[in-house]
């Protein structure tokens, strides 16, 4: 997938613990109401179980779990965002997934410096919109199954503060 | 009319069989009876149907089936005296004709399911009350309303060859016999006659077949003791004999000996055939052992019982590997869609593609509900009514279509209807007032197809009971997640809507023992299970470490399954014992409760995230959720592995003689 | 041994019927699905009975009965008639061109198994 030097992308918009993520387009398959996944044993404990998607029976990865927010109960609006990357489909429990936009690739801004800690680590970057922030995702980063998760590391709080538009 | 009762019990699945086979022949002939109503019944159809009843109604009587033995009769009657006047079939008539067929099916599956026969009173009745006022004539310019009549096959012109074949034991040993002669002149064109007749004591069949133009004779039948020439008819037959020497009926769909078959289907028959390889030496052995037969006589009963087994899953494994053309699914779908179709007052077309496109017999069982859900809902709700359509500049006459095609690994099935498409909006109101849509949210279109098939979701109104029946869009996604399919949607709003399923060509199947545990529902791979025993929890000894139970004359490690995959319940008082791995290193696998065999679908599980040892890939149940299929081979070497880190003592004497002895699984069921 | 032809288009009937003669002892068995292949069957093959269904694809079972009581090589063939039809037209039928019996479906195996021992006592010594 090639990243246009200058231009737009369309990004699919997530909503987590009351920030907005934003995911490629081109990296999503589809979204998906939430079903009960089969837990699986021994998997990490981000990865909520199994679900069968399109004929196929993918991991199901509990976003908030993974960025060290408390678990809720699943709603009406949660999604399972269903991602492809480097031959993997994945899907990606999310509180709601309703909204697409367009982020020019210049709009994307690294991170601030001292933001580090776990949640900074699956991001790319944050883009404005409006009023609005929008994290970006890296979701070969997210994919990844070596960590544990942390919850007491919770940053995207202090993220948040800390990229307030001025 | 008493059968053999109990004696022909053992013939019940070819009863079965025989029965899809007839009930289908006859549903055939029934469409195209309905198809061509204006015209007087063809006699070829009318006899064909004839048959398949005949032959349901003996072997009904046979196996004890008196409600199916009686349907068929009354069925038969009401033929008989049909092709008696001569007339067109009045739409009464065969209105009757089909809820009779419709019932003979339902005392078949009523059968089949060990469940009580529905009653026939009714139906009966009405068969009764038809074929009674079958004599009135027909008003002039009746029209059957629904179903476009079938595009009839033209009868090519071409030649009329005389065939002579003369039998031989060396041409039957060869495969060269009269039935294989008239395949082959079936194929080459239509047989209108054939006669046997004797010159002096050697016998010679005739055949007149009329070819088409363009073909001809092999010239190498020559040598299978067949002579042909440029004919004429043969004059027709005498007066005094039955009208019986007739025209050879044409199979509706051309026949062909050879099966497709999936191979690693072969590979399962190969193992069975291996079994029973096994079996039969073993029964050789103990026929052949010095003495008295009688002290043999238990180890002779269970290699019986075992080789009956093996038999009958033999006979499974072989039905299963037939791939079959989608062709025979649709049939069924427009027989179906007939009552729909009638009750709906609407107009609608049957048309279907690539009928020959071959699919898995699996798929077209578990795909015969949904696909028929499919159709009865645009019928009910996608086509409009004849003068909705006029008034929107539409054909009066809505078209519903069925496509199958086959493109790499995936087979495709599409039902689109040319109806008013899918109602979004009200769509979207039910999914609010059920509490699937918030208010405010409006429901996109990746959206539609999930809540359509979120379980219990309906749109039908209070008025309108066709298309329920029990299956809802729920359990056809279901059904087709469980084929490790795909289900999409397209719709547009006043010109029509389109489902699309995609589904697998190869499935990878399984029979499997779905068994509890802590919980959950796991599948164990039937193949990988010796043995089933069934303990009090007491009875498991805690040894270094390790459990154990006494098992013939030594122990068995057992393994705890719950605990092995953290699932961390308590154990029940009474557990069941798996028993997987080799005759010299068994294992036994505990679990809570066993739920019964089932034949599943594999879907593999790859993720790194999810690929954890002692899981082998997952399955769909059917009730929406994913169970995990445990990979035996991997748990035994894992386990073994923790026992051999832990320094556990791993017994070292091969298992006592008497597990020589073959037992074959007994799941309790 | 004797060879018993099995004449009927049903598979499962010819392998009921095959069962339920088996009691028979020094019985052995042919089989034809279709009035052709029972001619067939008679012309290559040495046959002692027939037991032959009425309701045919191709050529009625009648026509195979006035086939065989036609020609001299299998006139004195015993022939029992096993079919579903019960109404007296057909059974007078069938024994007007020569059925040695007449017997319908659903039989009970004993019956049809006794009916058949006498034919081929009888028929003893040809």
């Amino acid at each position: 997938m090639a990243m246009h030097a200058t231009g737009s992308d369309s990004y699919v918009l997530f909503g987590l613990a009351g920030a907005t993520y934003a995911l490629r387009s081109d990296d999503v398959q589809q979204l998906e109401m939430v079903s009960a996944p089969t837990p699986v044993p021994s998997a990490p404990a981000f990865v909520d179980g199994v679900v069968s998607v399109r004929g196929q029976v993918i991991p199901a990865v509990n976003l908030r779990v993974r960025f060290g927010f408390p678990r809720v109960e699943h709603d009406v609006r949660s999604r399972l965002v269903v991602v492809r990357v480097a031959g993997r489909t994945v899907g990606l429990i999310v509180d709601s997934a309703r909204e697409f936009a367009s982020i020019p690739s210049d709009a994307i801004k690294p991170l601030p410096e001292g933001i580090g800690g776990l949640s900074g680590q699956y991001l790319r970057g944050v883009a404005h919109r409006g009023d609005r922030l929008l994290l970006v995702i890296d979701l070969p980063q997210l994919l990844a199954n070596d960590a544990a998760p942390n919850e007491s590391d919770n940053v995207t709080a202090p993220l948040l503060a800390a990229t307030a538009p001025t | 009319m008493t059968g053999g009762g109990a004696f022909f019990d053992q013939f019940i699945e070819d009863y079965f069989a025989e029965c899809d086979e007839h009930l289908a022949t006859a549903r055939r002939a029934l469409l195209a009876l309905e198809g061509n109503a204006a015209t007087p019944p063809a006699p070829d159809i009318l006899r064909e149907l004839f048959r398949s009843l005949h032959t349901l109604k003996g072997l009904s009587g046979m196996v004890g089936d008196g409600c199916a033995e009686r349907v068929a009769h009354a069925l038969e009657e009401g033929l008989r005296s049909s092709e008696r006047t001569g007339t067109p079939l009045a739409p009464r008539f065969l209105d009757a004709f089909f809820a009779g067929v419709e019932l003979l099916e339902r005392c078949i599956a009523a059968r089949r399911a060990g469940g009580s026969s529905p009653d026939p009173t009714a139906v009966l009745d009405r068969l009764s009350a038809a074929v009674r006022r079958e004599s009135d004539p027909l008003p002039p310019d009746v029209t059957v309303p629904g179903l476009a009549p079938d595009v009839e096959a033209g009868t090519a012109d071409g030649d009329v060859y005389h065939f002579e074949f003369a039998p031989s034991t060396d041409l039957a040993a060869r495969g060269v016999s009269v039935d294989a002669v008239r395949a082959r002149l079936r194929a080459l064109g239509e047989i209108f006659n054939a006669r046997p007749r004797m010159e002096g004591q050697r016998l010679v069949f005739d055949f007149w077949v009329s070819v088409p133009a363009g073909h001809a004779p092999d010239p190498a039948w020559a040598a299978d003791g067949l002579r042909w020439s440029r004919a004429q008819l043969p004059s027709p037959a005498s007066p005094a004999s039955p009208a019986s020497l007739v025209a050879e009926p044409q199979p509706a769909a051309p026949g062909s000996s050879v099966a497709r078959v999936e191979l690693s289907r072969l590979d399962a028959v190969m193992r069975l055939v291996g079994d029973l390889v096994v079996s039969r030496s073993l029964l050789d052995s103990l026929l052949n052992s010095p003495g008295d037969l009688a002290a043999v006589r238990d180890a002779l009963d269970e290699t019986s019982a075992a080789m009956e087994r093996q038999i009958r899953q033999l006979r499974e494994s072989v039905m299963r590997i037939r791939l079959v053309p989608v062709g025979e699914v649709f049939e069924r779908l427009r027989f179906a869609a007939r009552d729909a179709i009638r009750e709906s007052g609407k107009q609608v077309a049957l048309v279907f593609h690539g009928q020959n496109t071959e699919i898995d017999k699996l798929v077209v069982d578990r795909m015969l509900e949904p696909l028929l859900h499919l159709v009865r809902n645009a019928v009910t709700h996608g086509i409009e009514r004849p003068e909705e359509r006029l008034a929107k500049g539409k054909p009066a006459q809505g078209t519903l279509t069925l496509r199958a095609a086959a493109s790499g690994d995936r087979i495709r099935v599409d039902v689109e209807d040319d109806g008013a498409g899918i109602d979004v909006e009200r769509v979207a109101r039910r999914a609010r007032a059920q509490g699937l849509l918030r208010p405010g949210d409006s429901l996109t279109a990746d959206e539609l197809l999930g809540v359509l098939c979120a379980p219990g979701f309906s749109t039908r109104d209070e008025a309108d009971l066709t298309s329920g029946r029990g299956v809802g869009m729920d359990v056809v996604a279901a059904a087709v997640r469980m084929l490790a399919g795909e289900l999409s949607l397209e719709t547009t709003p006043g010109r029509g809507t389109r489902f699309v399923i995609e589904l697998p060509l190869t499935l990878m199947i399984l029979d499997a023992l779905l068994v509890q545990v802590g919980g959950q529902q796991m599948a164990v791979p039937q193949p990988a299970l010796r043995e089933i025993l069934q303990l009090d929890a007491s009875t498991i000894v805690s040894f270094e470490n390790n459990e154990i139970v006494s098992y013939r004359d030594g122990v068995l490690p057992v393994v705890s399954l719950s605990r092995f995959f953290a699932l961390g319940t308590a154990r029940p008082a009474s557990v069941y014992v798996l028993v997987v791995g080799s005759e010299s290193a068994p294992m036994g696998l505990l679990v809570d409760r066993l739920l019964g065999l089932r034949e599943i679908v594999v879907h593999p599980v790859n993720d790194p995230l999810v690929a954890v040892p002692g899981v082998g890939g997952a399955t769909e149940l059917g009730d929406g959720r994913v169970s995990l299929i445990l990979d035996t081979a991997a748990l035994l070497r894992v386990a073994h592995e923790q026992r051999v880190r832990r320094g556990a003592a791993v017994p070292s004497e091969p298992w006592s003689a008497a597990a020589t002895r073959s037992r074959a699984i007994s799941p309790v069921s | 041994m004797r060879i018993i032809l099995i004449v009927d288009d049903s598979p499962t009937m010819r392998r009921m019927i095959m069962a339920s003669l088996r009691g028979l002892g020094d019985v052995g068995f042919d089989q034809a699905g279709s009035g052709l292949e029972a001619i067939e069957r008679l012309a290559l093959a040495h046959v002692d009975l027939v037991v032959l269904d009425l309701n045919m694809p191709d050529v009625h079972g009648l026509e195979v009965l006035r086939f065989v009581r036609g020609h001299e090589r299998f006139n004195a063939l015993p022939v029992v008639v096993l079919t579903t039809r019960g109404d007296d037209e057909s059974r007078e039928a069938a024994l007007r061109e020569g059925a040695s019996r007449y017997l319908t479906k659903p039989f009970v195996p004993l019956a049809l198994g006794s009916e058949i021992r006498e034919l081929l006592d009888a028929g003893q010594p040809s």
